[in-house]
């Protein structure tokens, strides 16, 4: 087991810069995940990580070593497939113990680690199957079970439940924390769901563009996004964002509202005025009362009845181009109907704003 | 369609029974001659067996045909096995090799050495016969099993074949040998060539055959009766100067010539269709 460090990792495809420099490092035992959207760069980082790209520059340490010119087999790594990557002529057994073989590991030795890995995914059943017989979950484990025998160093994830359907997805997402848990093995997912991302990591590293937008734990991301893009694209639905202005201390709204003081960031903004962008997540949009000062006053266009949630599309009047759409998730029993007018407040203290030409968090 | 399905099923057995008779005819008549004494045949086909069949194959077999050279069938049959298995591995050892190569390695000129290979699609045995057979001549691939096959094995059909299946292997299954620890060779072993196991039957079938149809080349590099094939044997019989042409043989020895052919299309069918009309892996 080993941490896996990044030094200035760039990497170019022909002149197109994909990585643009990224230096990180990831703690012994870690589950790390990496999300962005397509295109992003994540994969790319992945397979740095794994040897199947080389770097155009920079280092990559995992433990103590610079493995960043090795080949794939010599970085100590497991890697498990996006589709699984089985080698279809052989059965589950072989499969799993392919690498072993490979590397020429005694046969009693690769009996040991099958059967352990086998008993841990529940696979002992299948050993002598081949992987056209098995349900997409099944190859799933086998391709875990693959990385699980070689007890590398690091195992590497890319986009691995991306090919199953939703319930599935959930089942084999609880296993796989479970087995993190259990062997504790430094991990780098890839996905660009961020509900997989949020459920499975302890550190999420937010990719755009072929840069680092936020490095961090869950909460952190969630609750403080460094970010507009972080910001947007950590959460379900999407924090609201609306066009604001600062005056005297105050947040004012296109719409010609004030909204209340907001404490903690009272002192940083002493002095600043102007365009700000004020991030709001849905479910920290409130109702209010009907007389009370300070909130959105807004008209419901849409509304989404989730059971537990409500979520209520709504459009907010602004002086310069009309509406600025905003969605709010109010209690489940809480249903306003189409057209309706409702008064939203912002919870105390979970107002995010960015500065809305760097796009950087502010203050707080 | 559905409700003249009795009908349907009739006429579409009637014109595949048809069909076979057409095929099967010619070769109904060789069994038959091959079964009379030479005499017979003068002037007339007959329609029944005769009464000499195990005799004909019989002498075919052991002596030959006199009037022609003499050499026994069965060294013709053995130097066209030799023959048309060598062509066989050796095409499917060099296209494998080359699109392998082709395909996972990105060595330098890699297009070019595609687009070579696939030039010599143009380049037959027929069209560069005079100078193969000045440089087989050089090297001493007279009368000899290696000059029988080397000449024939290069193969843009086969190689473009395997490319072509090789590129519909997904990336991940490198990818995964990779880490795993398995290097090219490994690789080639352990996952490509189990992989093509249906490509390659289908690809034996035909080269064999090939092989086993060749027919100016043999005659051109082989000038020892020891070495003659089957296929030029035939021919041979046909020629015979100053002597009626034994046909009851020649018959015999076509039939003959049938069989390993037959043997290796219908022991591979099932492989050979398989890896014809396989799109899964």
């Amino acid at each position: 087991m080993a941490g896996i460090e990044l030094r200035k990792v760039v990497k170019n495809f022909g002149k197109t810069q994909v990585i643009e420099g990224i230096s990180q490092s990831v703690p012994d035992g870690t589950f790390l995940v990496i999300v962005g959207p397509s295109g992003c760069g994540k994969s790319t980082v992945l397979r740095l990580i794994a040897g199947l790209e080389e770097v155009t520059s920079g280092e990559i340490f995992i433990g103590e070593r610079d493995v960043a010119r090795l080949e794939p087999k010599d970085r100590d790594v497991a890697m498990v497939f996006q589709n699984y990557a089985l080698y279809p002529h052989m059965s589950v057994r072989e499969n799993i113990c392919y690498g072993l073989k490979v590397r020429g590991l005694p046969k009693a030795e690769q009996e040991r680690r099958l059967a352990l890995a086998a008993d841990m995914l529940g696979l002992s059943e299948y050993l002598d199957r081949s992987p056209r017989q098995l349900s997409g979950g099944q190859r799933q484990r086998v391709a875990m079970g693959r990385a699980i025998v070689r007890e590398a160093a690091v195992f590497l994830f890319d986009e691995p439940l991306s090919n199953l359907d939703a319930s599935l997805r959930n089942q084999m997402r609880v296993e796989l924390r479970r087995l993190h848990e259990r062997l504790g093995t430094t991990s780098i997912y890839v996905t660009h769901d961020q509900v997989e991302a949020m459920t499975l990591a302890q550190r999420i590293m937010v990719m755009n563009q072929g840069h680092v937008e936020q490095y961090g734990t869950p909460d952190e991301l969630y609750l403080s996004p460094a970010t507009v893009f972080t910001a947007r694209f950590i959460g379900s639905p999407n924090m609201n964002m609306l066009r604001a202005s600062l005056e005297r201390g105050r947040l004012k709204l296109p719409g010609g509202t004030f909204l209340p003081p907001i404490p903690a960031t009272d002192a940083a903004f002493t002095g600043r005025a102007g365009e700000i962008l004020l991030g709001v997540r849905p479910e920290d949009l409130l109702p209010a009362g009907e007389n009370a000062p300070e909130t959105l006053r807004c008209r419901v266009e849409l509304v989404e009845v989730l059971g537990a949630d409500t979520l209520v599309h709504c459009a907010l009047p602004n002086e310069a181009e009309g509406q600025e759409p905003i969605i709010a998730r109010l209690e489940g029993s809480s249903r306003p109907g189409p057209g309706d007018v409702i008064h939203l407040g912002i919870r105390h203290g979970k107002a995010h704003l960015f500065d809305p030409v760097t796009k950087k968090r502010l203050a707080v | 369609m559905v409700e003249h399905k009795g009908a349907h099923s009739v006429i579409s057995h009637l014109i595949l029974l048809l069909g076979a008779l057409l095929v099967l005819f010619p070769l109904y008549i060789a069994l038959v001659a091959a079964s009379h004494p030479a005499e017979a045949l003068i002037g007339t086909t007959p329609l029944w067996f005769g009464p000499r069949l195990s005799e004909n194959f019989g002498s075919v077999l052991g002596h030959g045909l006199q009037a022609a050279g003499g050499a026994p069938v069965w060294r013709m049959l053995l130097n066209s096995t030799i023959m048309a298995v060598g062509i066989s591995l050796g095409k499917i050892l060099i296209s494998l090799l080359s699109a392998f190569a082709i395909v996972y390695f990105r060595l330098p000129g890699r297009q070019i050495c595609f687009f070579l290979i696939f030039v010599t699609l143009m380049l037959p045995v027929e069209i560069r016969i005079v100078p193969t057979f000045e440089v087989a001549n050089h090297l001493g691939l007279i009368n000899n099993y290696p000059g029988l096959i080397f000449p024939l094995i290069a193969s843009a059909t086969a190689t473009f074949l395997y490319r072509q299946f090789f590129l519909t292997i997904p990336d991940e299954l490198l990818e995964a040998a990779r880490i795993d620890g398995a290097g090219p060779w490994r690789f080639f072993r352990d996952v490509v060539l189990p992989l093509s196991r249906t490509n390659t039957a289908a690809l034996f079938v035909v080269t064999f055959i090939y092989g086993w149809n060749q027919y100016l080349w043999p005659l051109l590099i082989t000038n020892q009766e020891s070495m003659y094939t089957v296929v030029m044997a035939i021919q041979r019989m046909v020629n015979v100067p100053d002597a009626p042409v034994e046909w009851n043989l020649v018959m015999t020895t076509a039939l003959l010539g049938l069989l390993p052919p037959l043997l290796v299309v219908l022991g591979m069918q099932r492989l050979f269709i398989k890896g014809l009309i396989e799109t899964e892996k």
